[in-house]
């Protein structure tokens, strides 16, 4: 069995009436990427807080590389990097000075951090912006920056907390690829963010947050499956009377149906051969059709389908 | 790691460029200001601005008096006589145009219309002149032989004190407003002290909980960037004192080092004010920019920034507050420096203002102790 | 009226720091104030000091002297040791220390006159120069008296007894006995007062208007400049009245007497001139400011410096006359012009200089402002 990096236990976290953890349990193994899913508010942030010794709780564990995580844990903290949601540099330091510092609150030696913010500027990418201020950094470049401070110091656990909030596809993209390469060199990620085919890219195991409570975790075909929707059968068809559909609903597997402007959605819970006896229906028929093609689920429908498609208040955890 | 923290910290000061800015300007303007308006002023003016008066001659007046009056117009410059009729100098004093009215008659008489000091002064010219009047005619009715000796010792003008001084350094009277200005420099430190501790509070910035989660212990950090600030609040206010001493040409005195090591805890009371006010609860920024403000104001105006005299009448009524207000302390210890030869007043100036900044932080220590947040 | 709305939105949520920033003010002006008073009723003439005096005087004209300052002052034996001396010095137990030389009759009878006593005095203290005065004054008398041939006992009580007379002096009008009402003292610090509120209080609402994103929001909407602008200058201008209204308040609750009569209007109207101006300097200043920091010790500068330059804690005649030409550009001079006339006047057809003082403030308020909008029209094209 993998090394457990953190493990969270019967976690309960109230602000006041709100109860923003509810005995939660995670656990985060050796060499995985760990994906943190949920609306807003659901408690994302606050287990993290509650990882970083930053807030107190009310109940429960938290363990970080097999130890109970306290505010003085120098040992353990030396081994986290954090990126935080929020960008949070100094206004008045330059990149590199910024990095620089930042890496210095966790290592001591001069040449080796040398080396450090030198392949944390390069990681992110910010060669060009050393004697930047931040204030004149585009906002993927501030991102990029803000990532860069969290994980000068090589760290063997790094959690961000939606670190590509409102950066555009390149940023993204770098971000990501830094991110596995990171994770191919050793560490151990927790990665939260609102973009599913982020996380269904780059993570191995994702867990769904909602209301304080880990509602589904898993490898990302693990909670596919977890789901009702096998697949999703496109077709393009012109014609079909309302009798027609009936009989196509009423199809085995076949639980949702959508008609419109001679596109037809099905929706298929799990088994085999779905597309085979769809469409035998329609030789039979003769209905003829154009263009067929299928889907499987998405993480986001994965989400949609656990978390529900209502909104969500507005509430930030 | 503490100097690392400590340099960037140094560093960051530097760039607070409107921080700075005001920082530097403040002494500049307003000893500026006070050294153009009253610096010039010395004593003797002080007391004696040449008093406009109204001279109205009666029946049966007094050649004397008259004299007395233009010889103190004309050579101790301390009044400005305009021989006017009676109704008009009642209108003069009406219109503030004079400040009183002397009647020369058979006696003389003064009118005036509020009490004050230039009121005070003219009643001393009259009763000085009323006395040795009487004691002319005392001895001219008793003892005439004597007048002409009398009459020429008078002209003589004794010096019949002989200044003793218990130190050789000397003082204008402006120098309390000088310190009181270098007192509140220091304590301009308040405001990078505040923006120091909410950085430093995980729950009030992101700043702060980035910090917090590093692997050093985060009072090293705080430290650090404590002294940071004290040490730009320092040079800031060395360079304000420096502008005072050399452009405005004020005398600060000759005791450099104890001057600067003065300025160095000064600056420190200045900041963890600021630290400390940071450091309560959970309350706005504005409001504890407001607090800071509001009570350095009220420390340097006890400690007569904006009044003077303000000290002593502290010193009467409540003297505990000069003991405990870190803005008198310091204004105190300067003078100390500059008047006596010996520092055991300095000693102690200094050690009421080590034992602020002492209260202070641990004040400010048990408040940021914590190291869980409730929220964040 | 969004933008109106708005600002007294963003005040509602500030109400905390405005309550501190008023009660710090207020408490300022009544410390402020009372020290006023008592530095004016301690009268120069009247000031009553410890004198430390050590009298080693073999014959009878020393006694003399010290019985004559015992009159007015407080007489203190001088610590024996110097260090003593210091600290009662420096804690002025002791203002003047005076030391009568056991030759002093003697010299004094021969006609020696020049420096036979000793004095010191605590630096930076002009009491000191009081005693120096009396002293004088009792030995100038005394001197003639020996001159005129007296014997030491007879010229010690007559110079003595010259010097109890007092002359008369006479006030011009009977009702007002010169002395300045309670609450002309509140009135006299507003200006430093109501310029820091203003700039304070104003700055936490512009400088959320200032934000660059906000700013850059606000100025895309339809709304046009100007009435952009209109619309922040009346919600600065909500401010500036309830923090007056506060301030007027506290003065009726306090000084009803004065406050009912025409001369508490007539400060009102004085101090609302002055808050005019306060809130265009405020203005300008909130708009152009990046954070409350800077803003407060900007506040802090120009508020001290106006109200020195104005003469609202040192009197003005005391300045060199340059600095008085120089001051007439500054609104507190006005301001405090018509405040030291408002509790002399005896009705309000002698108040037309106070109207001229309103007047000049007032334009000095709208050349402020004027300046402002100026500044925020350049500052949007340049953005």
């Amino acid at each position: 069995m993998a090394e457990k990096v953190v493990e969270i236990e019967n976690l309960v976290k109230r602000y006041k009436e709100l109860v923003a953890l509810d005995h939660l349990n995670l656990t985060v193994e050796k060499g995985e990427i760990f994906g943190l899913l949920g609306p807003n508010g659901s408690g994302k942030t606050t287990a993290i807080s509650c990882i970083l010794a930053l807030l107190n709780f009310d109940k429960g564990s938290v363990k970080v590389f097999g130890e109970e995580i306290q505010p003085d844990s120098y040992r353990i903290k030396q081994q986290i990097g954090v990126v935080l949601q929020n960008v949070a540099v100094f206004e008045d330091l330059t990149v590199q000075e910024n990095i620089d510092y930042f890496c210095g609150l966790y290592i001591k030696d001069k040449t080796e951090r040398k080396k450090c913010v030198e392949e944390a500027i390069t990681f992110a990418g910010l060669e060009d912006f050393r004697k930047f201020l931040p204030k004149k950094l585009s906002g993927g470049l501030l991102r990029r920056l803000n990532i860069a401070c969290g994980i000068a110091h090589k760290p063997k656990l790094i959690i961000l907390d939606e670190p590509t909030v409102a950066v555009d596809p390149q940023s993204r993209n770098r971000i990501l690829e830094g991110i596995q390469k990171l994770n191919r060199e050793g560490a151990t990620i927790i990665y939260t963010s609102h973009y599913m085919e982020e996380v269904e890219q780059i993570c191995s195991r994702i867990a769904i947050l909602d209301k304080g409570r880990c509602v589904a975790s898993g490898t990302k075909e693990e909670l596919k499956a977890m789901i009702k929707t096998g697949e999703k059968i496109h077709m393009e068809v012109m014609e079909l009377t309302p009798e027609q559909l009936e009989e196509i609903q009423s199809l085995q597997h076949v639980y949702q149906l959508t008609y419109d402007k001679g596109m037809l959605e099905i929706r298929c819970s799990g088994g085999k051969h779905n597309l085979v006896r769809i469409l035998d229906y329609f030789q039979q028929k003769e209905i003829s059709f154009g263009r067929v093609y299928t889907e499987l689920p998405t993480l986001n429908d994965v989400f949609l389908e656990i978390t529900g498609k209502e909104l969500r208040d507005l509430a930030e955890g | 790691m503490f100097f690392r923290a400590y340099g960037y910290g140094l560093k960051r000061c530097a760039r607070e460029k409107y921080l700075m800015f005001w920082n530097i300007l403040f002494p500049i303007i307003l000893g500026t200001l006070f050294k153009v308006s009253f610096g010039d002023m010395n004593e003797r003016e002080f007391m004696f601005q040449q008093i406009p008066v109204a001279y109205v001659e009666e029946e049966q007046s007094q050649q004397e008096f008259e004299t007395l009056l233009t010889e103190l117009e004309e050579e101790n410059q301390l009044v400005k006589v305009q021989k006017v009729s009676g109704e008009e100098a009642k209108k003069l004093l009406r219109e503030e145009e004079v400040k009183g009215i002397f009647w020369n008659g058979s006696s003389i008489t003064l009118t005036v219309t509020e009490e004050g000091m230039d009121t005070s002064i003219l009643k001393s010219i009259q009763e000085q002149y009323e006395k040795t009047v009487g004691a002319f005619s005392e001895i001219a009715a008793e003892h005439p032989e004597n007048l002409q000796m009398v009459a020429g010792n008078i002209a003589k003008q004794w010096n019949y004190l002989k200044e003793n001084s218990i130190t050789n350094r000397n003082m204008d009277m402006m120098s309390d407003y000088f310190y009181a200005l270098i007192a509140m420099n220091c304590l301009y430190g308040c405001f990078s002290g505040v923006n120091c501790a909410v950085a430093f509070k995980a729950n009030l910035s992101a700043l702060g909980a980035r910090r917090v989660v590093a692997s050093t212990n985060r009072f090293v950090i705080l430290l650090a960037d404590i002294c940071a600030k004290i040490t730009a609040q320092f040079f800031c206010t060395v360079f304000g004192a420096m502008y005072l001493k050399y452009a405005l040409k004020v005398n600060l005195g000759d005791e450099t080092v104890r001057i600067l090591l003065m300025i160095l805890i000064g600056s420190a009371i200045g900041v963890m004010t600021g630290v400390f006010v940071g450091s309560i609860g959970k309350i706005k920024e504005s409001v504890r920019e407001g607090l800071c403000i509001g009570v350095t104001m009220i420390e340097c105006f006890l400690a007569g920034l904006m009044a003077s005299g303000m000290y002593q009448l502290v010193e009467t009524y409540a003297p505990v507050i000069n003991r405990i207000n870190p803005a008198s302390l310091i204004v105190k210890a300067m003078y100390s420096l500059n008047i006596y030869d010996t520092y055991t007043r300095y000693n102690q100036c200094m050690l009421g203002l080590l034992a602020i900044t002492v209260i202070l932080c641990i004040g400010s220590y048990l408040m940021v102790r914590r190291e869980r947040y409730a929220s964040i | 009226m969004q933008v109106f709305k708005a600002f007294f939105k963003i005040l509602n949520k500030n109400k905390t720091a405005m309550i501190v920033y008023m009660v710090i003010y207020l408490a300022l002006t009544f410390v402020l104030s009372s020290n006023g008073q008592k530095n004016d009723t301690s009268d120069f003439s009247k000031v009553c000091m410890e004198i430390g005096v050590e009298n080693q005087d073999n014959g009878k004209l020393g006694e003399a002297l010290v019985a004559y300052l015992e009159k007015e002052n407080e007489i203190k034996d001088i610590p024996k040791e110097r260090e003593d001396l210091l600290d009662a010095m420096y804690y002025r137990d002791i203002q003047y220390v005076l030391i009568i030389p056991e030759d002093f009759t003697e010299k004094f009878l021969a006609g020696e006159r020049e420096e036979v006593l000793e004095g010191t005095a605590v630096p930076g203290n002009n009491t000191a120069y009081l005693a120096k005065m009396e002293i004088d004054e009792f030995l100038q008398k005394l001197g003639m008296y020996i001159d005129g041939g007296y014997e030491p006992e007879q010229a010690a009580q007559k110079t003595l007894d010259n010097m109890e007379k007092e002359s008369k002096v006479e006030f011009l009008s009977v009702e007002d006995s010169g002395t300045k009402p309670a609450a002309a003292y509140f009135f006299d610090y507003i200006p430093y007062i109501f310029l820091c509120i203003m700039m304070v209080s104003l700055s936490c609402v512009l400088i959320i208007f200032n934000e660059k994103n906000l700013d850059a929001r606000n100025r895309c909407s339809s709304m046009s400049f100007f009435q952009r602008n209109l619309q922040m200058v009346l919600g600065s201008l909500g401010i500036m009245l309830l923090e007056y209204g506060v301030f007027m308040l506290v003065a009726w609750i306090m000084y009803p007497n004065y406050m009912g009569s025409f001369r508490g209007i007539l400060s009102m109207g004085n101090a609302l001139a002055f808050m005019l101006v306060c809130l265009s300097i405020a203005f300008l200043a909130g708009r152009q400011a990046k954070d409350d920091a800077q803003l407060n010790m900007a506040a802090n500068v120009i508020g001290l410096a106006f109200s020195f330059l104005g003469g609202v804690f040192v009197p003005i005649d005391l300045m060199n006359k340059g600095m008085q030409k120089v001051a007439k550009f500054v609104p507190s001079y006005w301001y405090v012009s018509s405040n030291n006339s408002i509790w002399k006047i005896k009705s309000l057809s002698e108040a037309g200089d106070i109207y001229r003082n309103w007047l000049i403030m007032l334009a000095f308020a709208i050349a402020v402002f004027a300046i402002a909008l100026m500044m925020n029209r350049l500052k949007a094209r340049k953005s």
